[in-house]
Protein backbone atom coordinates (compact mmCIF):
# COMPACT_ATOMS: atom_id res chain seq x y z
CA UNK A 1 0.00 0.00 0.00
CA UNK A 2 1.41 3.47 -0.96
CA UNK A 3 0.02 7.01 -1.04
CA UNK A 4 -0.43 7.02 -4.83
CA UNK A 5 -3.03 4.41 -4.15
CA UNK A 6 -4.99 6.83 -1.86
CA UNK A 7 -4.73 10.09 -3.91
CA UNK A 8 -5.46 8.27 -7.62
CA UNK A 9 -8.65 6.24 -6.50
CA UNK A 10 -11.29 7.85 -9.08
CA UNK A 11 -13.68 7.12 -5.94
CA UNK A 12 -11.42 8.84 -3.25
CA UNK A 13 -13.57 12.10 -4.82
CA UNK A 14 -17.25 10.79 -4.66
CA UNK A 15 -16.55 9.44 -1.35
CA UNK A 16 -15.27 12.73 0.25
CA UNK A 17 -18.68 14.58 -1.72
CA UNK A 18 -20.87 11.78 -0.08
CA UNK A 19 -18.77 12.77 3.46
CA UNK A 20 -18.93 16.41 2.74
CA UNK A 21 -22.65 16.61 2.35
CA UNK A 22 -22.86 14.24 5.75
CA UNK A 23 -24.95 16.76 7.95
CA UNK A 24 -26.96 14.06 10.23
CA UNK A 25 -29.85 15.86 12.55
CA UNK A 26 -28.25 15.57 16.15
CA UNK A 27 -30.93 14.49 19.21
CA UNK A 28 -30.32 17.64 21.12
CA UNK A 29 -29.18 21.10 20.44
CA UNK A 30 -25.38 22.24 21.18
CA UNK A 31 -26.24 24.19 24.47
CA UNK A 32 -29.13 21.15 26.04
CA UNK A 33 -25.38 18.74 25.61
CA UNK A 34 -23.12 21.32 27.14
CA UNK A 35 -26.08 21.73 30.29
CA UNK A 36 -26.25 17.41 30.24
CA UNK A 37 -22.47 17.37 30.42
CA UNK A 38 -21.82 20.40 33.06
CA UNK A 39 -24.36 18.34 35.44
CA UNK A 40 -22.04 15.15 34.81
CA UNK A 41 -19.02 17.25 35.47
CA UNK A 42 -20.26 18.25 38.52
CA UNK A 43 -21.32 14.75 39.45
CA UNK A 44 -17.74 13.61 38.91
CA UNK A 45 -16.68 16.83 41.50
CA UNK A 46 -18.86 15.76 43.52
CA UNK A 47 -17.53 12.07 43.80
CA UNK A 48 -14.29 13.54 44.08
CA UNK A 49 -14.76 15.14 46.78
CA UNK A 50 -16.59 12.71 48.69
CA UNK A 51 -13.65 10.27 47.78
CA UNK A 52 -11.31 12.73 49.57
CA UNK A 53 -13.10 13.27 52.55
CA UNK A 54 -13.28 9.29 52.99
CA UNK A 55 -9.71 8.65 52.18
CA UNK A 56 -8.84 11.45 54.75
CA UNK A 57 -11.46 9.79 57.26
CA UNK A 58 -9.87 6.82 56.54
CA UNK A 59 -6.32 7.58 57.56
CA UNK A 60 -6.88 9.41 60.59
CA UNK A 61 -8.80 6.21 61.63
CA UNK A 62 -5.79 3.96 60.74
CA UNK A 63 -3.61 6.27 62.35
CA UNK A 64 -5.20 6.51 65.35
CA UNK A 65 -5.85 2.56 65.95
CA UNK A 66 -1.82 1.98 65.05
CA UNK A 67 -0.64 4.78 67.73
CA UNK A 68 -3.33 2.86 69.95
CA UNK A 69 -1.98 -0.57 69.02
CA UNK A 70 1.45 0.57 69.49
CA UNK A 71 0.95 2.12 72.97
CA UNK A 72 -1.66 -0.13 74.56
CA UNK A 73 1.26 -2.82 73.49
CA UNK A 74 4.01 -1.05 74.58
CA UNK A 75 2.31 -0.52 78.09
CA UNK A 76 1.80 -4.51 78.69
CA UNK A 77 5.04 -5.70 77.49
CA UNK A 78 6.70 -3.10 80.04
CA UNK A 79 4.13 -3.99 83.21
CA UNK A 80 4.42 -7.59 82.05
CA UNK A 81 7.51 -8.39 84.97
CA UNK A 82 4.81 -7.09 87.45
CA UNK A 83 1.98 -8.79 86.39
CA UNK A 84 3.09 -12.11 85.79
CA UNK A 85 3.68 -13.47 88.95
CA UNK A 86 -0.15 -12.83 89.92
CA UNK A 87 -1.02 -13.94 86.51
CA UNK A 88 0.94 -16.83 87.50
CA UNK A 89 -1.30 -17.44 90.63
CA UNK A 90 -4.78 -16.89 89.10
CA UNK A 91 -3.08 -20.06 86.63
CA UNK A 92 -2.09 -22.26 89.64
CA UNK A 93 -5.64 -21.81 91.05
CA UNK A 94 -7.63 -22.87 87.59
CA UNK A 95 -5.24 -25.44 87.42
CA UNK A 96 -5.28 -27.08 90.62
CA UNK A 97 -8.91 -28.04 89.44
CA UNK A 98 -7.36 -30.36 87.56
CA UNK A 99 -5.98 -33.15 89.60
CA UNK A 100 -3.06 -34.08 87.24
CA UNK A 101 -2.06 -30.14 87.34
CA UNK A 102 -2.32 -30.13 90.92
CA UNK A 103 1.07 -30.00 92.12
CA UNK A 104 2.21 -27.43 90.14
CA UNK A 105 3.58 -24.37 91.96
CA UNK A 106 3.03 -20.54 90.39
CA UNK A 107 6.83 -20.14 90.19
CA UNK A 108 6.67 -23.22 87.86
CA UNK A 109 4.12 -22.10 86.24
CA UNK A 110 5.84 -18.81 85.62
CA UNK A 111 9.08 -20.12 84.58
CA UNK A 112 6.55 -22.66 82.11
CA UNK A 113 7.39 -22.00 78.31
CA UNK A 114 3.56 -22.18 77.41
CA UNK A 115 2.66 -19.88 80.21
CA UNK A 116 5.36 -17.33 78.78
CA UNK A 117 3.57 -17.96 74.88
CA UNK A 118 -0.11 -17.63 76.20
CA UNK A 119 0.95 -14.40 78.38
CA UNK A 120 2.42 -12.67 75.20
CA UNK A 121 -0.43 -13.85 73.25
CA UNK A 122 -2.48 -12.45 75.54
CA UNK A 123 -0.58 -8.82 75.15
CA UNK A 124 -0.75 -9.13 71.17
CA UNK A 125 -5.06 -9.60 71.70
CA UNK A 126 -5.20 -7.47 73.29
CA UNK A 127 -3.24 -4.95 71.53
CA UNK A 128 -4.93 -5.67 68.59
CA UNK A 129 -8.65 -5.62 70.10
CA UNK A 130 -7.59 -1.89 71.28
CA UNK A 131 -6.62 -0.94 67.67
CA UNK A 132 -9.67 -2.25 66.69
CA UNK A 133 -11.60 -0.48 68.82
CA UNK A 134 -9.92 2.67 68.40
CA UNK A 135 -10.51 2.65 64.90
CA UNK A 136 -13.99 1.76 64.73
CA UNK A 137 -14.23 5.09 67.87
CA UNK A 138 -12.20 7.30 65.42
CA UNK A 139 -14.36 6.40 62.30
CA UNK A 140 -17.43 7.00 64.30
CA UNK A 141 -16.48 10.69 65.54
CA UNK A 142 -15.98 12.06 61.77
CA UNK A 143 -18.94 14.17 60.85
CA UNK A 144 -21.74 12.64 59.48
CA UNK A 145 -22.47 12.73 55.66
CA UNK A 146 -25.65 14.31 54.15
CA UNK A 147 -27.05 11.00 53.07
CA UNK A 148 -26.61 9.63 56.75
CA UNK A 149 -29.82 9.00 58.83
CA UNK B 1 -5.58 22.00 31.37
CA UNK B 2 -8.06 23.77 33.65
CA UNK B 3 -11.73 23.26 33.81
CA UNK B 4 -12.22 26.21 32.21
CA UNK B 5 -10.03 25.27 29.40
CA UNK B 6 -11.54 21.59 29.37
CA UNK B 7 -14.99 23.41 28.98
CA UNK B 8 -13.78 25.25 25.89
CA UNK B 9 -12.17 22.57 24.31
CA UNK B 10 -15.55 20.43 24.53
CA UNK B 11 -17.58 23.68 23.16
CA UNK B 12 -14.90 23.68 20.29
CA UNK B 13 -15.23 20.17 19.36
CA UNK B 14 -18.91 19.12 20.19
CA UNK B 15 -20.64 19.57 17.29
CA UNK B 16 -17.84 17.67 14.98
CA UNK B 17 -17.47 14.39 17.56
CA UNK B 18 -21.31 13.91 17.62
CA UNK B 19 -21.75 13.96 14.30
CA UNK B 20 -18.73 11.41 13.51
CA UNK B 21 -20.54 9.32 16.01
CA UNK B 22 -23.55 9.37 15.03
CA UNK B 23 -22.06 8.40 11.72
CA UNK B 24 -20.45 5.54 13.51
CA UNK B 25 -23.46 4.90 15.44
CA UNK B 26 -24.74 4.07 11.97
CA UNK B 27 -27.96 6.85 12.38
CA UNK B 28 -28.31 5.97 16.51
CA UNK B 29 -28.14 9.40 17.47
CA UNK B 30 -29.08 8.60 21.51
CA UNK B 31 -26.42 6.52 21.77
CA UNK B 32 -24.09 8.67 20.11
CA UNK B 33 -24.46 11.60 22.38
CA UNK B 34 -24.57 8.56 25.12
CA UNK B 35 -21.00 8.07 24.22
CA UNK B 36 -20.37 11.36 23.60
CA UNK B 37 -21.19 12.45 27.09
CA UNK B 38 -19.05 9.08 28.74
CA UNK B 39 -16.23 10.40 26.23
CA UNK B 40 -16.11 13.73 27.73
CA UNK B 41 -16.28 12.80 31.36
CA UNK B 42 -13.51 10.17 30.92
CA UNK B 43 -11.62 12.83 29.10
CA UNK B 44 -12.21 15.23 32.05
CA UNK B 45 -11.10 12.51 35.01
CA UNK B 46 -7.57 12.68 32.89
CA UNK B 47 -7.46 16.55 31.79
CA UNK B 48 -5.41 17.44 34.93
CA UNK B 49 -2.72 15.70 33.75
CA UNK B 50 -3.12 16.53 29.39
CA UNK B 51 -1.17 19.65 28.71
CA UNK B 52 -1.38 19.12 25.31
CA UNK B 53 -3.81 21.56 23.92
CA UNK B 54 -2.95 21.08 20.47
CA UNK B 55 -3.59 17.37 20.67
CA UNK B 56 -7.21 17.69 21.95
CA UNK B 57 -9.10 17.08 18.78
CA UNK B 58 -6.80 13.65 18.51
CA UNK B 59 -6.99 12.46 22.10
CA UNK B 60 -11.38 12.99 22.74
CA UNK B 61 -11.91 11.24 19.41
CA UNK B 62 -9.64 8.25 20.72
CA UNK B 63 -11.26 7.78 24.02
CA UNK B 64 -14.38 8.63 21.87
CA UNK B 65 -13.65 5.45 19.30
CA UNK B 66 -12.52 3.23 22.71
CA UNK B 67 -15.90 4.35 24.43
CA UNK B 68 -17.54 2.97 21.28
CA UNK B 69 -15.88 -0.21 21.14
CA UNK B 70 -16.86 -0.52 24.69
CA UNK B 71 -20.68 -0.40 23.74
CA UNK B 72 -20.18 -2.20 21.06
CA UNK B 73 -18.69 -5.17 22.58
CA UNK B 74 -21.35 -4.78 25.73
CA UNK B 75 -24.42 -4.77 22.56
CA UNK B 76 -23.31 -7.15 19.80
CA UNK B 77 -26.10 -6.50 17.59
CA UNK B 78 -25.44 -7.45 13.72
CA UNK B 79 -27.73 -6.94 11.06
CA UNK B 80 -26.89 -7.48 7.54
CA UNK B 81 -27.04 -4.70 5.15
CA UNK B 82 -29.48 -5.89 2.64
CA UNK B 83 -32.10 -7.02 5.31
CA UNK B 84 -31.67 -3.06 6.74
CA UNK B 85 -31.78 -1.49 3.57
CA UNK B 86 -35.35 -3.57 2.11
CA UNK B 87 -36.95 -1.17 5.48
CA UNK B 88 -39.28 1.04 4.15
CA UNK B 89 -39.11 4.73 5.15
CA UNK B 90 -42.01 6.64 5.30
CA UNK B 91 -42.52 8.66 1.50
CA UNK B 92 -41.69 12.45 2.32
CA UNK B 93 -38.26 14.36 3.82
CA UNK B 94 -38.15 12.67 6.85
CA UNK B 95 -34.51 13.67 8.45
CA UNK B 96 -34.26 10.04 10.40
CA UNK B 97 -34.12 8.60 7.58
CA UNK B 98 -32.12 10.68 5.08
CA UNK B 99 -29.05 8.71 5.65
CA UNK B 100 -30.84 6.15 6.26
CA UNK B 101 -28.98 3.87 3.02
CA UNK B 102 -25.36 5.35 4.04
CA UNK B 103 -25.81 4.20 7.83
CA UNK B 104 -26.78 0.88 6.91
CA UNK B 105 -23.64 0.60 4.75
CA UNK B 106 -21.86 1.95 7.40
CA UNK B 107 -22.51 -0.89 9.69
CA UNK B 108 -22.00 -3.62 7.48
CA UNK B 109 -18.18 -2.48 7.85
CA UNK B 110 -15.90 -3.50 10.12
CA UNK B 111 -15.46 -0.94 12.92
CA UNK B 112 -11.82 -0.07 11.89
CA UNK B 113 -12.68 0.50 8.79
CA UNK B 114 -15.65 2.91 9.29
CA UNK B 115 -13.85 5.08 12.04
CA UNK B 116 -10.85 5.29 9.57
CA UNK B 117 -12.81 6.27 6.50
CA UNK B 118 -15.11 8.40 8.67
CA UNK B 119 -11.54 9.96 10.56
CA UNK B 120 -10.33 10.88 7.16
CA UNK B 121 -13.41 11.73 4.79
CA UNK B 122 -15.20 12.91 7.16
CA UNK B 123 -12.97 14.87 9.77
CA UNK B 124 -9.58 15.40 7.39
CA UNK B 125 -7.03 13.45 9.51
CA UNK B 126 -4.46 12.21 7.39
CA UNK B 127 -3.31 8.58 8.20
CA UNK B 128 -0.77 9.30 10.83
CA UNK B 129 -3.48 11.03 12.85
CA UNK B 130 -5.63 8.32 12.38
CA UNK B 131 -3.11 5.58 13.27
CA UNK B 132 -2.52 7.71 16.57
CA UNK B 133 -6.49 7.56 17.43
CA UNK B 134 -6.62 3.93 16.35
CA UNK B 135 -3.87 2.71 17.95
CA UNK B 136 -2.81 1.06 14.98
CA UNK B 137 -0.31 0.82 12.35
CA UNK B 138 -0.28 3.67 9.44
CA UNK B 139 0.16 0.61 6.80
CA UNK B 140 -2.84 -1.28 8.76
CA UNK B 141 -4.75 2.37 8.49
CA UNK B 142 -4.15 2.40 4.97
CA UNK B 143 -5.35 -1.30 4.55
CA UNK B 144 -8.51 -0.51 6.54
CA UNK B 145 -9.54 2.93 4.00
CA UNK B 146 -8.73 0.83 0.94
CA UNK B 147 -11.20 -2.20 2.18
CA UNK B 148 -13.82 0.52 3.50
CA UNK B 149 -14.12 2.31 0.26
CA UNK B 150 -13.89 -0.93 -1.43
CA UNK B 151 -17.06 -2.43 0.36
CA UNK B 152 -18.41 0.64 0.78
CA UNK B 153 -18.58 1.63 -2.63
CA UNK B 154 -19.70 -1.58 -3.93
CA UNK B 155 -22.22 -1.51 -0.91
CA UNK B 156 -23.82 1.82 -2.46
CA UNK B 157 -23.27 1.28 -6.51
CA UNK B 158 -25.82 -1.90 -6.42
CA UNK B 159 -28.62 0.58 -5.88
Amino acid sequence: MNNKILHDDPHDDKLRRLFSDFNPGLPSGNASFMTRLLRNMESVELLRAHNLKMRRRNRRAITAAFAAGIISGALLTALLPLLAPWLARAAGWLLALIPAAAQLSPAIIADSTPFTVVLWCAVAAIATLSAWQTYNFTLSLSPKSETEM
Amino acid sequence: MTKEEFINHVEATQTSLRRFLVALCCGDAQLADDVAQESYIKAYLSCADFNNAAKFNAWIFRIAYNTFLNHRRSQRIFCDYYEVRDISAPSGADEAFRYQELYAALESLQCNERSALLLHYMQGYTVKEIAAILDASQDAVKQYLSRGRRHLRGLLATD
